[in-house]
């Protein structure tokens, strides 16, 4: 009776030791499964001889057995193989690179990242292929907004490549609404400017015709302002706000994804509703231009030059530039690109020290070695560098989300933050470069100053 | 080999407890009366530190006694002295397992 209890409670343990045996890594399984199953009939036949075994200590048995369990996962996640295979892990270059990577994978998968934005991406709903704009050359003596505006009228007439034109004259702008004073740059343009770029309204209504004499204090705002001045408020369409010291009344509201071509006006009022600016300077004029469908843009070009810069027309000592839409996103990206290659060249240069280093203490007589220690180098280093630079785009943006007024030196202040950033990171690359076996590129626990340097020897 | 400052309460309780003769697992936790949870896995983590060593006892031995061979425990000299330093340390764990050895036999 006693013996096929026994048998019973073998079983039953001998099933659980089973479960918990798949647990345990396969090269350990069998002896670890023997070790249990041994105490376990050792257990059972002491209490069985001496005439101990019961129900209550048939459940200790059970429950020694399922302690197996805990065993059996010890095996499995040891924390002491985990940790030491972490800590190895964290020496390697894979890691290294991957530590670079992710946060960068991250912010750039996570959302479409302020460089990107700034840099990169079109004018959303603009039809880049059929715009053009016309502004002041470079050696160009200023040109008052009107005078521009009357030049501009005309074109169309005098070139077919040319539908439609709109003239706008935008400068830097103090405005102060309901969450108190903001900097921003405001534009004063022609009714038809937002038919020219095909922009629609959220809210209210955009400029008309004769807004620049019925309504000379309407003004629409961009997107942006609402959201900052009025929190998004639905019931904006009648509110004041004061623009450089003078009130004036909001009638429209902009969709978030419209981007004026040329430069980020917040606040858009009707052209000739101000007086003539005194000052030479004080507003800089431009002209939207819509080019036929069918026409190539090269070509409309061509043709409006020699509309737009006639001696009969353009006053003496003025200039004015033809650009496409293409054209200025390019030149902004041009401009940028070279500040941040130039500036990213410029911190290299001033490390030649660490480079001469690099280079004595580097393997040299192991041709892949080399292209691996160089390598790894540049990819680490790269990766750092544009990790610096959407991080510095990143922060910049964050602060203009918060405080608006500082955003006209938002680049300025990007620019000077990456290259902070980048300093400190390309002085880590270097530093963490020393630290590398020569072979395996494993980090070391210690500086090392020669090359071909054993890991192993070391450690 | 960690040191000894490292080593928990019950691990060297159960250092303790092999020193005293009692080398193998559910001895160990029939004196100590740890659960088999707590006890496999300090044997494991010893044995990695080499505190303890593990040998399984002889086909040849068990087979005589028709019994299945078991493995056993016994202190390495590295775990004699961890030992050592770790009893300066917690003053009562000799007596506690000297009594529970004088219980048991």
């Amino acid at each position: 009776m006693a013996g096929r209890r026994l048998d019973r409670v073998l079983r039953s343990c001998n099933l659980l030791l089973r479960c918990a045996s798949w647990i345990v890594p396969l090269r350990l399984r069998a002896d670890w499964r023997r070790e249990w199953e041994a105490e376990v009939w050792h257990w059972g036949h002491f209490l069985l001889e001496s005439g101990r075994l019961s129900a209550s200590t048939e459940q200790e048995l059970l429950r020694h057995c399922r302690g197996a369990f805990a065993d059996a996962l010890w095996h499995r996640f040891n924390r002491a193989l985990a940790l030491h295979y972490l800590k190895e892990f964290l020496r390697t270059p894979k890691f290294c690179l991957l530590a670079c990577l992710v946060p960068l994978a991250v912010v750039l998968v996570g959302r479409p990242a302020a460089v990107f934005h700034e840099v990169f991406e079109p004018a959303s709903d603009l039809d880049s292929e059929h715009l053009l704009a016309v502004s002041l050359g470079q050696n160009s003596s200023w040109l008052q907004p009107e005078v521009l505006r009357n030049l501009a009228t005309g074109w169309p007439t005098q070139t077919p490549t040319v539908t439609s034109e709109a003239t706008y004259a935008w400068r830097p702008s103090v405005v102060a609404g309901p969450e108190g004073r903001e900097n921003i740059l405001s534009a004063r343009v022609t009714s038809n400017l937002f038919t020219l770029l095909g922009a629609r309204p959220i809210l209210g209504r955009l400029l008309q015709d004769t807004d620049s004499l019925q309504c000379a204090d309407c003004v629409v705002v961009n997107n942006v302002l609402w959201e900052n001045q009025f929190r998004c408020d639905e019931h904006v369409i009648g509110q004041s706000l004061v623009l450089n010291g003078r009130p004036v009344r909001v009638i429209g509201v902009l969709p978030p994804q419209f981007r004026f071509p040329v430069h980020d006006i917040g606040v858009y009022s009707p052209f000739g509703a101000n007086p003539h600016p005194l000052l030479p300077m004080f507003e800089w004029p431009g002209v939207l231009l819509r080019v036929s469908a069918g026409v190539n843009l090269e070509t409309a070009k061509r043709q409006l030059a020699a509309v737009v810069n006639r001696k009969d027309s353009v006053p003496a000592d003025t200039s004015l530039r033809i650009l496409s839409l293409r054209d200025i996103e390019y030149q902004s990206f041009e401009y940028w690109a070279g500040l941040i290659f130039l500036s990213s060249l410029l911190l290299l240069a001033l490390r030649w020290r660490q480079f001469a280093r690099l280079r004595m203490t580097g393997p040299h007589a192991h041709i892949p070695e080399c292209f691996r220690w160089y390598l790894f180098f540049a990819a680490k280093t790269l990766l750092l560098l544009i990790a610096s630079l959407v991080g510095s785009f990143e922060v910049v943006l964050a602060v203009c989300r918060t405080n608006t007024s500082i955003h006209l030196f938002a680049g300025a202040a990007a620019i000077w933050l990456f290259l902070f950033l980048a300093s400190i990171t390309v002085n880590w690359s270097f530093h963490d470069q020393f630290r590398r076996c020569r072979s395996c590129l494993r980090r070391l626990g210690v500086q090392v100053e020669i090359g071909n340097a054993a890991r192993s020897l070391l450690e | 080999m960690r040191n000894a400052s490292k080593l928990s309460y019950t691990a060297v309780l159960v250092l303790q407890t092999i020193s005293s003769g009692y080398s193998y697992g559910f001895d160990v936790m029939e004196v100590t009366d740890l659960p088999s949870g707590t006890v496999y896995p300090i044997l494991r983590r010893l044995e990695h530190q080499r505190l303890i060593k593990s040998s399984w006892e002889t086909q040849k031995t068990a087979f005589a006694d028709q019994r299945p061979p078991r493995k056993y425990y016994r202190l390495t000299r590295e775990g004699q002295e961890e030992l050592g330093k770790a009893v300066q340390r917690y003053g009562l764990l000799d007596q506690l397992v000297s009594a529970e050895k004088s219980k048991h036999r």
